[in-house]
């Protein structure tokens, strides 16, 4: 699915370059598809991207989401010069986006916000890293810890201490 | 509170195992998501567990804000006090410096800082000694890119026009420099800035971004910032020869604001390309001569500019939007003359936005010659009151010149009441509206007049989408006005009103009437209030819901940011005016609109929305778009003054 959306985008793209997931999978895509990753973007600089670009940080499931992000996003950069076009779809980008963040569970999205960091493509893990913060804002620590499953391994003394050492942060 | 063993067998609604996995990730990560956080927000994980207990040190974002009027009435700490050399603003030193010594203890680990800032209510003598400190670290530790927002006084920019006058009561114990000297409005903005820039800010290469309200800027000869790009300047005391120097330094500069310099006189920036401009409330700027080539976003505010001032070299075509906000009270027949070839620079924009005390700055005077049209604006704001009938004729004339319209926002102002005047001004001012009627005559609003909004082109054929802010059906010409707009457009697909706080019986006929008048899908409105009983009972909401109120009390600007931003993704969001709290709801008024509303992705906010602030508002307008209604943001007390920053990233 994945490659077929990349050639539907091979018209300016050129070159193909082969991502290769940690369990195998492989990934087609234009070179400026690929190249909203920094990482590759350097690769393909640096012109090692030929055998194709082993990603073994990076779960073939994960790839697929991040291929995906970056065929709707590749538009972008082409698109920048034509304002109109870029208003167009501007709208349904956004929508697209949120989306993928929405349905996501949270294993998936630090997995995601992972690769992202790895592949360094800015704009996918600021908006996952948004999302991340969307579920941490205007929780107390007490629901946060919940709603993350994070264990609490402070003794009451401590955490009275803690709270004690950032009271900026606590009193209002 | 919550035990360990509580929270590691909470159930697995969000994690699959349970196990924590957020955690897991590594620190600069971390630091990278709470840096979406307010500060006080982030600095609060320390107590989630050992493992998140300098996390915050890894934020890369620090900023604490006083708000408006914090320390006016402060006169204990201050003056009792007094002795003990004791800031008055404790609470944001505390946290800066907490926020700056948890970065230190991770020595190193960080990310480097890439934003600082602070907003004091009025900074005293005795933060200066802190401040120059917290600068000289921030500086010498800045590594890529640094964006500074540097706030010494909150204040209204806008002396003259509407704005209310606070006093400066700022006490410096330094001397300010010698070269307050030559302009005559120097000293009253001398005693306002009590902060005297430190040299080193004008050698820090990795700057990027500079905002400062209220300080003194310090100039040195010689300015090393290459990557400087954006810049706003707030109150500043210097003389416009300074400010033309400082602004020379900056090779890269292409975003600029100036505000509230009295001292500007000329500013001419022709050796590079500005993308945004913006030149509010400098009373005594005769003459602005910039390269307009790549200039896509130009705001003015003040008094109607003289022909003269604004000279753009390049031409206009590259301007898509455009603010033009008239302080002004009442506009004379010259004023308004001058105001129509002032606007006539603006017509290829895409989005237009007039402010003005009266709506549509009155355009339906005779005295507006222009016949300017803007053949591609697609996006028009207007806001204003509307005091009498006459005023709903100046709305008329813009739509009329603006064929190619699809999204008309109108930001209502109650009409001011009479003692008012006295109170804001100092001195009673002659009645506005007898003033106008001197010039234009009596200003009846005829049948003849009403009927000819139904031939207005834009409304027939091309506007789809009406959002009325702050309606008050009290109001008889904000009635009339909203009955013959939305009476009137054909291919209306969303409307979307926000009330001024009222009871709720009071709201729900107002949102009765207002349905009666959207004309062509009559049943499909109606239809959709009575299949959506959660509509009825959502104005209650909008004024008093706790979560919405907690996330946007401590951000106020960037609320009602992200209420303007998300307007065009079709998103209904109430934006307070004032102290006007509002609630509304949106009517949708056919399926397409509904399917488009009803995504929940549309309230996301956008990549350029402002970091702080916004997520919760986002997931409030999530949560009321399901409902099919939009949700009402409390926006108390904008403070409209310092958003840059932000919106730079």
């Amino acid at each position: 699915m994945a490659a077929a959306a990349a050639e539907a985008t091979t018209d300016g793209g050129g070159k193909m370059i082969i991502l290769i997931s940690a369990d195998g999978k492989r990934f087609e895509v234009t070179e400026a598809v690929a190249s909203q990753s920094q990482l590759i973007s350097n690769m393909i600089e640096d012109d090692c991207t030929e055998n194709g670009v082993r990603l073994p940080n990076v779960d073939g499931d994960i790839l697929t989401m991040v291929v995906d992000y970056c065929n709707m996003h590749a538009g972008d950069a082409a698109a920048a010069g034509d304002t109109m076009k870029a208003s167009s779809t501007e709208e349904e980008l956004k929508k697209f986006d949120a989306e993928l963040v929405q349905a996501l569970e949270n294993p998936v999205l630090f997995k995601l916000i992972l690769a992202a960091n790895f592949l360094n493509i800015k704009s996918l893990l600021d908006m996952t890293c948004q999302r991340v913060a969307d579920m941490m804002s205007g929780k107390t620590p007490e629901q946060m810890r919940e709603t993350f499953s994070i264990e609490n391994d402070f003794t009451p003394e401590e955490e009275a201490a803690i709270r004690q050492e950032n009271a900026w942060a606590f009193d209002d | 509170m919550a035990s360990s063993e509580e929270s590691s067998s909470s159930p697995a609604m969000h994690t699959d195992d349970g196990r924590d996995r957020l955690s897991d990730l590594p620190d600069e990560l971390l630091g990278h998501i709470l840096s979406f956080l307010p500060n006080v927000e982030a600095g609060r994980t320390a107590v989630l567990s050992r493992r998140w207990r300098d996390v915050f040190g890894c934020v890369d974002t620090i900023s604490l804000e006083e708000y408006e009027g914090q320390r006016s009435n402060d006169w204990e700490t201050f003056f009792y006090e007094a002795e003990e050399r004791k800031s008055c603003s404790g609470h944001l030193l505390d946290g800066l410096s907490a926020a700056l010594l948890s970065r230190r203890r991770c020595n190193g680990r960080n990310l480097p800082l890439r934003r600082f800032g602070f907003a004091f209510d009025s900074i005293t003598g005795w933060d200066v000694v802190f401040v120059d400190m917290c600068l000289h670290h921030v500086l010498r530790h800045a590594s890529k890119e640094l964006h500074l927002d540097l706030r010494f006084f909150i204040c209204p920019i806008c002396e003259r026009g509407g704005c209310r006058k606070r006093k400066a009561k700022v006490k410096s114990r330094r001397k300010t420099p010698e070269k307050s000297d030559d302009d005559e409005e120097g000293h009253l903005y001398s005693t306002r800035c009590g902060y005297i820039l430190p040299r080193k800010l004008y050698s820090c290469v990795a700057l990027k971004t500079l905002c400062v309200s209220y300080a003194w800027l310090n100039v040195p000869e010689s300015i090393n910032l290459p990557l400087l790009e954006t810049m706003r300047l707030t109150g500043p005391g210097n003389s416009g020869r300074d400010i033309q120097r400082l602004i020379s330094g900056y090779p890269r500069l292409t975003d600029l604001k100036i505000e509230g310099a009295p001292n500007l006189r000329t500013l001419c920036i022709l050796d590079k390309r500005l993308r945004s401009f913006a030149l509010r409330c400098c009373q005594n700027v005769k003459r602005v001569a910039i390269d307009s080539t790549e200039l896509t976003t130009l705001a003015y505010s003040g008094a109607v500019p003289p022909e003269s001032l604004l000279s753009l070299h390049g031409g206009v075509q590259r301007i898509s939007s455009c603010t033009v906000q008239l302080c002004s009270k009442n506009l004379s027949a010259e004023e308004i003359g001058r105001l129509g070839r002032f606007l006539d620079l603006f017509a290829g924009t895409t989005h237009l936005h007039v402010e003005s005390a009266r709506m549509g700055a009155s355009m339906e005077s005779k005295h507006f010659t222009s016949s300017l049209t803007f053949a591609g604006l697609t996006r028009l704001d207007l806001t204003g009151c509307l005091p009498s009938d006459g005023a709903a004729n100046a709305v008329r004339r813009i739509l009329e010149q603006t064929p190619k319209l699809e999204c008309l926002t109108l930001f209502l102002v109650p009409v001011p009441k009479e003692p008012d005047y006295g109170y804001y001004y100092g001195l009673q001012e002659e009645d506005v509206d007898e003033k106008r009627r001197e010039r234009d005559g009596d200003d009846l609003f005829t049948t003849e007049d009403e009927s000819m909004f139904s031939s207005i082109e834009c409304l027939r054929r091309r506007v789809t989408t009406i959002y009325l802010v702050g309606y008050n059906g009290d109001e008889l010409t904000q009635k009339l006005l909203a009955r013959l707009l939305l009476g009137n457009a054909l291919v209306l697909e969303r409307v979307c009103v926000k009330l001024v706080k009222q009871k709720l019986a009071w709201q729900l006929k107002q949102k009765h009437d207002i349905e009666g008048w959207s004309s062509p899908p009559r049943d499909a409105s109606t239809a959709s209030a009575d299949t959506n009983p959660t509509i009825a009972s959502r104005p209650l909401i909008g004024s008093g819901a706790g979560p919405l109120k907690a996330s946007t009390s401590h951000s106020p600007v960037l609320a009602a940011d992200f209420a303007l931003g998300t307007a065009a993704a079709g998103l209904g969001v109430g934006v307070g005016v004032d102290d006007v709290v509002v609630s509304s709801w949106a009517l949708t008024t056919n399926a397409t609109a509904r399917q488009r509303g009803g995504k929940p992705t549309a309230a996301r906010p956008a990549p350029t929305t402002p970091r702080h602030g916004a997520p919760p508002a986002a997931a409030a307008a999530k949560e009321e778009l399901s409902a099919m209604v939009a949700a009402a943001i409390v926006a108390n007390n904008s403070n409209y003054t310092a958003d840059e920053l932000r919106r730079a990233s």
